[in-house]
């Protein structure tokens, strides 16, 4: 009993040191990603990533900071842009709306801002704005094919990525954030097996 | 006695030092040659020369009584110090001729302000610039009817120049402002090489190359005159010091380590505003200080001739340094104007950068050995 009493104890001090290691680490870490940690995120979105909404009178991004420098695109599921209007900066809401309402189909919202630390950040929102053609789009009804009409679509804009990526949000900052959290882990890993090493023995 | 005795030796002392420095002068005006920028011509010299490593500019007010014929003669003066110290020879009266032997490419360049004209009572080419939206300007660093732009190689040589013109114009002018500044020192870069500021980016990679047409379109009028825009630019290193490599980037619009644009791989790259990244966006932001700044008609660009500035730290270890920008162009309203109206209205740097003087001169043409600059002006 004393044995293995004795075992547990050196097992939680090395337990100790380990988790003291990992949390100095972790620190350094942090400390020296500070600027790419002060970044603001998107935090969510209407309509929301994959979401399928009945209709589309205007677009709300949320981040978590006031950001500045906004632009946003309205793409179909052809890569052609739907005319937006200009995107005004509400708080920490970023605010748009199609100019006119568009048929049903697949959308991807792009946009770019710059952070409050300049850093700029962007992003694409897949959704599927659903209901019957009939519906929302009622003042094209003299069209077969609303998706097709000049008027509601204009001339498609060079270099659109025409496949709705599923990332959200890219920012260089966060390959750097889940690099030093590997690094952390295996370094915690490391020390954890060298101590258990030793105490061992 | 004693008084006697101390001014005779001091006396003994000069006449010693003279006859030491005789046999010795040969060699020094001999170096001093080399070194030396031409002083006379059609153009006024400190423009279209390859930036010397030191700079002072000095404005100055003109006093209530300085007329037309006063202006004559102070720029007679001034003329006749800046042809000699420019050469390597003392100014007439030269309390430190010593200082004189080594010009060090000295320019001394005169700028007329519109208040010049004013007491000439003659029509300014120039007026001053409108306010920008960015602008928190103060007076201790803005205006001016005279400037003097002196430039050399060797600080102890600008020192002496300011020295003597500050001398020779204190009976017709109180000094306004003086701002010092400095680029790398001389030959640490190769020649016609683009300088870093004190944010560490790239300044002048557009800048228009003396001796090609599109320099002359953009810097001189028909006349030989050409016009100076003077801001003092202070850099907000605290906050610019918080902003990482991507945002840096992002707001300029060129990378940090070449100066190569987004969309290139060498400094001279023109950039490719068209270029759009995955999700369509520009890879030069539309806010990107070197898409609001980009002119396309060369004959429209500026002649960026700036220095840093580095003056004391706070007792916090806070920096107040920044940019003496001074850029040469055939017509501000035609050329600076616009730019910087772009410039204010939306560039990422701004968030970055704070203007803090303004000032404008007209430069007038240069001058042969019996002239003197202004006389175009003054007489």
């Amino acid at each position: 009993m004393k044995a293995l009493a004795a075992t547990v104890v050196k097992m939680a001090a090395a337990l100790t040191t380990v988790v003291a290691a990992i949390a100095a680490m972790a620190l350094v870490l942090i400390a020296g990603a500070a600027p790419a940690l002060a970044h603001d995120q998107l935090k969510g979105s209407d309509p929301a990533k994959d979401a399928t909404v009945e209709s589309l009178d205007s677009i709300t991004l949320t981040f978590s900071a006031g950001v500045r420098f906004p632009a946003m695109v309205l793409h179909d599921a052809a890569g052609a842009t739907i005319a937006l209007t200009e995107p005004e900066v509400r708080g920490k809401d970023l605010v748009a709306g199609p100019v006119s309402p568009p048929p049903p189909g697949k959308y991807v919202i792009g946009w770019r801002v710059v952070s409050s630390d300049g850093h700029p950040i962007e992003g694409e929102i897949p959704f599927t704005l659903a209901g019957s053609a009939t519906g929302p789009a009622t003042d094209t009804a003299d069209s077969p094919q609303a998706g097709s009409t000049p008027a509601a679509t204009e001339p498609a804009a060079p270099k659109v990525n025409p496949q709705p990526v599923s990332a959200t949000e890219e920012d260089s900052g966060g390959g750097f954030l889940w690099a030093g959290a590997a690094l952390i882990v295996l370094l915690g890993l490391g020390l954890f097996l060298v101590r258990g090493r030793r105490t061992g023995g | 006695m004693a008084e006697l005795t101390r001014r005779g030796l001091l006396t003994g002392g000069v006449v010693a030092g003279v006859v030491a420095l005789a046999p010795a002068a040969p060699a020094l005006s001999a170096r001093a040659a080399e070194t030396a920028v031409a002083f006379h011509g059609p153009r006024q010299a400190g423009v279209a020369t390859e930036p010397q490593a030191h700079a002072v500019f000095v404005a100055f007010d003109l006093r209530k009584d300085t007329d037309r014929d006063a202006l004559a003669r102070m720029m007679r003066l001034l003329t006749d110090d800046a042809r000699r110290l420019t050469q390597g020879r003392p100014a007439l009266a030269d309390t430190e001729p010593e200082l004189a032997a080594s010009p060090a490419r000295l320019t001394v360049t005169f700028g007329f302000g519109p208040g010049l004209y004013a007491h000439a009572d003659a029509k300014s080419p120039i007026r001053p610039l409108p306010r920008f939206a960015v602008d928190k300007l103060d007076k201790k660093w803005s205006g001016g009817d005279l400037l003097v732009q002196i430039c050399a190689d060797d600080p102890l040589t600008v020192t002496h120049a300011l020295r003597m013109i500050v001398k020779d114009a204190r009976s017709f002018a109180t000094v306004r402002w003086t701002q010092r500044g400095f680029r790398r020192a001389a030959g640490t870069q190769p020649s016609g090489h683009t300088q870093r500021n004190v944010m560490g980016q790239m300044d002048g990679t557009a800048n228009p190359r003396p001796g090609t047409p599109e320099f002359d379109l953009a810097v001189w009028r028909p006349d030989g005159t050409t016009q100076l825009v003077v801001r003092r630019i202070r850099a907000e290193l605290e906050t610019w010091d918080a902003a990482d490599v991507v945002a840096r980037e992002f707001t300029i619009g060129r990378r940090l380590s070449t100066g190569a644009p987004l969309t290139g791989t060498r400094e001279q790259d023109p950039p490719d505003f068209a270029a759009a990244g995955a999700h369509g966006f520009p890879v030069i932001s539309e806010y990107a200080h070197i898409r609001r700044a980009h002119v396309g008609d060369p004959s429209l660009r500026i002649l960026r001739r700036v220095y840093n500035y580095d003056e004391e730290v706070t007792s916090q270890g806070h920096a107040d340094s920044g940019l003496v920008f001074a850029s040469y162009q055939a017509d501000i309203e035609r050329q600076f104007v616009p730019i910087q109206k772009r410039l204010a209205e939306a560039d990422l740097l701004n968030e970055w950068i704070t203007p803090i003087g303004a000032a404008v001169f007209a430069i007038p043409k240069g001058c042969d050995e019996k002239g003197w600059i202004g006389q175009e002006v003054l007489s």
